[in-house]
């Protein structure tokens, strides 16, 4: 505590500083002398000193928060028992100068780790507390009744229909759709609204290999990884992942890793439930085998969706799994594998399609 | 360095050994924050060059904070981050259903609502800026919300276009003038009063320079020179770019220069000197930087356009401080967050 009763006190002299009042651009000369608590101006009236807060800036200057533009500068530094009571500068901001920068900076990586774990642990939890009723509604703002490019065929929906029944015993409902687009792919989008290409069906051989894409669409359905990966693309993908490189690479990572294993669940559950049915999951190894050899980059057509590039290593799950399968059992009757692969009449010529977004 | 801004009454004294202490910590706590962290080192760096930059003999005070650019970004992602994922949403729902032509419709209004709203952001960083930027005690704002503005910015943006770009000069110098005229600094408005002729001149002059090599190739490859045909194309590809990058910065230093020349604040009148070539030199030292640390050198290029900035601006005329009064301009709540969201310059 400083005595006020010491009649030598230098800070009783006043020190040289100079003052903006806030209200004009005018510099005032000024002194300034510390009496207890207050600071004492001389032709101003006087200031608490807790109301002070040191700017950050060059030379020694403070501001008021409560007087906007107030500003009381020391050419001089002025004696240690005024400078002592003066509030120090704040650097980095808030919590970081109280810490210290670099403990701030290792609790923020361990937090920040610890953000991009349960960003891709944590969605799978979140997505399982929005009901699939919600999820439903979302799909059919979004697709509809698959528009104008929908192959519609009783007997041949019908028969897909049944088979998608045989493939997802938890009977959540969905539906699925062929589309007169010549894309060699099936994708699976929000609320249980399963699309295959008619590329997929004209390229398929057997209708067992169809049945294991369908499969591994339902799976995506089943484990809800279009919502997972809508909420991560665009909600808090949004408010990190504009962050400049270093969140970019936390974003990618992210994605990297939830993508490969949103596949391979998805995979594991087509294998699953091709042997629970009875199909074998053969056909559907050669139809990676195939898609592999052409190894064309598929179009990525929609954002939301999730998509399942070919590779040798699912060929070699789904092979694994064959020998599970001791009597296979076809997945559609030829009569409905016909119906099937005429659901959307004769194949367009090429220069016809056009999709433009 | 001191040299070329003496007697000028904008003077920057920062050195980049005093900023790289900055810098680098700031670098450091983005990365382990996941980019977070970067309105507050914005705060940080603008706090340094501000206060290292002198109006005559006194120095700026960035006064702004790191959270109410979080806060402004924030609310921008709200406010126009969610609509346009939902705009996004029923666009692809509509080219689902088959309605293209529903879905062009809303991409067109789509396109003139981001116009609009970039506008809106333009106007109001520049307010925000000159709201936190303090002399002798004294800020800067501006009445208008610049709601109007972005109208103004979506037609005049749009018209800039006719005619190949050759209304370009006039949109951007118009609206330079239009923003500038709402703002003020303390009890003064700023007034511009730029003026388009010259930008006109100097974009048909790039115009016809461009032309004129085009033909100069064509009649090449007519007279049949020992060149291939090939080698005329990698010729004319290399001068295009060449020239377009010369011609963007010819064309944007004059821009500057005739933006600024034409502002004033009461009784200053301010000016901007750089040239052509010095934009060129800024450019190419920018990317000798990157190139030199292999991309870390980004944390100084703001420090680097912002001294070249301070260093070629200028101004004369008189001021009479106790006649410059405190703003009674409304001051912004919160920061950039719409430029930031779109990634567009306040200037």
């Amino acid at each position: 505590m400083h005595s006020m009763s010491e009649p030598s006190d230098p800070i009783a002299q006043g020190v040289p500083a100079w003052l903006y009042d806030g209200q004009s651009a005018l510099r005032h000369a000024v002194t300034v002398a510390i009496a207890g608590d207050m600071l004492l101006i001389d032709g101003f009236a006087p200031t608490p000193v807790d109301a002070l807060r040191r700017i950050d800036t060059r030379g020694l200057q403070f501001a008021r928060e409560d007087i906007p533009g107030w500003r009381l500068g020391f050419d001089v530094e002025p004696p240690g028992p005024i400078l002592r009571q003066l509030p120090a500068a704040g650097r980095y901001g808030g919590p970081i100068d109280r810490l210290g920068l670099w403990a701030a900076a290792a609790i923020a990586l361990c937090l920040s780790a610890l953000a991009v774990f349960g960003m891709i642990q944590g969605l799978d939890l979140l997505v399982r507390i929005i009901p699939y009723s919600w999820e439903q509604r979302l799909g059919d703002t979004i697709s509809g009744d698959f528009g104008t490019y929908a192959c519609r065929a009783p007997t041949g929906q019908k028969a897909l229909d049944d088979l998608a029944k045989r493939l997802s015993p938890s009977g959540r409902p969905m539906r699925v759709g062929v589309v007169n687009i010549p894309i060699v792919n099936a994708v699976a989008l929000p609320g249980g609204r399963i699309l295959i290409f008619r590329g997929l069906i004209a390229e398929a051989a057997s209708p067992d290999e169809v049945a294991g894409v369908l499969a591994h669409e339902i799976g995506h359905v089943e484990h809800r990884h279009v919502l997972v990966s809508l909420l991560r693309r665009f909600g808090i993908g949004l408010l990190i992942g504009s962050g400049g490189s270093a969140a970019d690479y936390g974003q990618a990572l992210i994605e990297a890793r939830y993508s490969r294993a949103a596949e391979s669940e998805a995979d594991e559950y087509s294998v699953e439930q091709l042997v629970k049915a009875g199909i074998s999951p053969a056909p559907t190894a050669k139809l990676f085998e195939r898609l592999g050899k052409q190894e064309a980059a598929l179009p990525k057509i929609f954002v939301y969706g999730a998509s399942h590039p070919p590779s040798a290593d699912r060929k070699t799950l789904f092979d694994g799994a064959a020998k599970r399968v001791l009597q296979p059992r076809p997945s559609l009757t030829p009569a409905a594998w016909d119906a099937v692969r005429a659901m959307c009449g004769k194949p367009t010529p090429k220069g016809d399609f056009e999709l433009r977004f | 360095m001191a040299h070329d801004q003496a007697g000028s009454a904008f003077r920057f004294h920062g050195n980049w050994r005093e900023f790289a202490p900055i810098a680098l910590t700031n670098l450091l706590l983005i990365i382990v924050t996941l980019g977070i962290y970067r309105f507050w080192a914005k705060t940080r760096e603008r706090r340094y060059l501000w206060s290292r930059t002198d109006f005559i003999g006194d120095p700026l005070e960035w006064t702004g904070t790191g959270q109410e650019l979080f806060i402004g970004f924030v609310m921008a992602l709200l406010l126009f981050g969610v609509p346009l994922v939902a705009i996004q949403f029923v666009a692809q729902g509509m080219i689902m259903r088959g309605h293209l032509g529903f879905a062009k419709i809303l991409g067109f209004l789509f396109t003139g609502a981001l116009l609009y709203v970039i506008g809106v952001a333009r106007f109001r960083a520049l307010r925000y800026r000159l709201s936190r930027t303090l002399w002798h005690g004294i800020r800067g704002g501006s009445d208008e919300k610049g709601l109007g503005y972005g109208w103004s910015y979506l037609w005049k943006s749009v018209v800039g276009g006719f005619f190949f770009g050759l209304m370009l000069p006039w949109s951007m110098i118009d609206l330079w003038n239009q923003r500038w005229n709402d703002m003020s600094f303390g009890s003064h408005s700023f007034a511009a009063g730029a003026e388009h002729g010259p930008l006109l001149k100097r974009l048909l002059l790039c115009y016809g320079a461009i032309i004129l090599f085009v033909l100069l190739l064509v009649a090449l490859a007519a007279v049949s020179t020992p060149l291939g045909a090939t080698a005329i194309v990698v010729l004319m590809m290399i001068g295009i770019t060449l020239m377009l990058f010369g011609f963007f910065t010819i064309y944007y230093a004059l821009f500057l220069r005739l933006a600024i020349g034409g502002l004033s604040l009461n009784r200053i009148d301010f000016r901007f000197t750089a040239r052509s070539f010095d934009i060129v030199r800024l450019i190419i030292g920018d990317l000798a930087l990157l190139v030199g640390t292999l991309g870390l050198g980004f944390v100084f290029l703001s420090y680097r356009h912002w001294s070249f900035f301070i260093r070629h601006m200028d101004a004369s005329g008189e001021i009479d401080l106790a006649a410059l009064a405190q703003s009674l301009t409304e001051a912004p709540r919160q920061g950039e967050g719409l430029l930031d969201a779109f990634d567009v310059g306040a200037f």
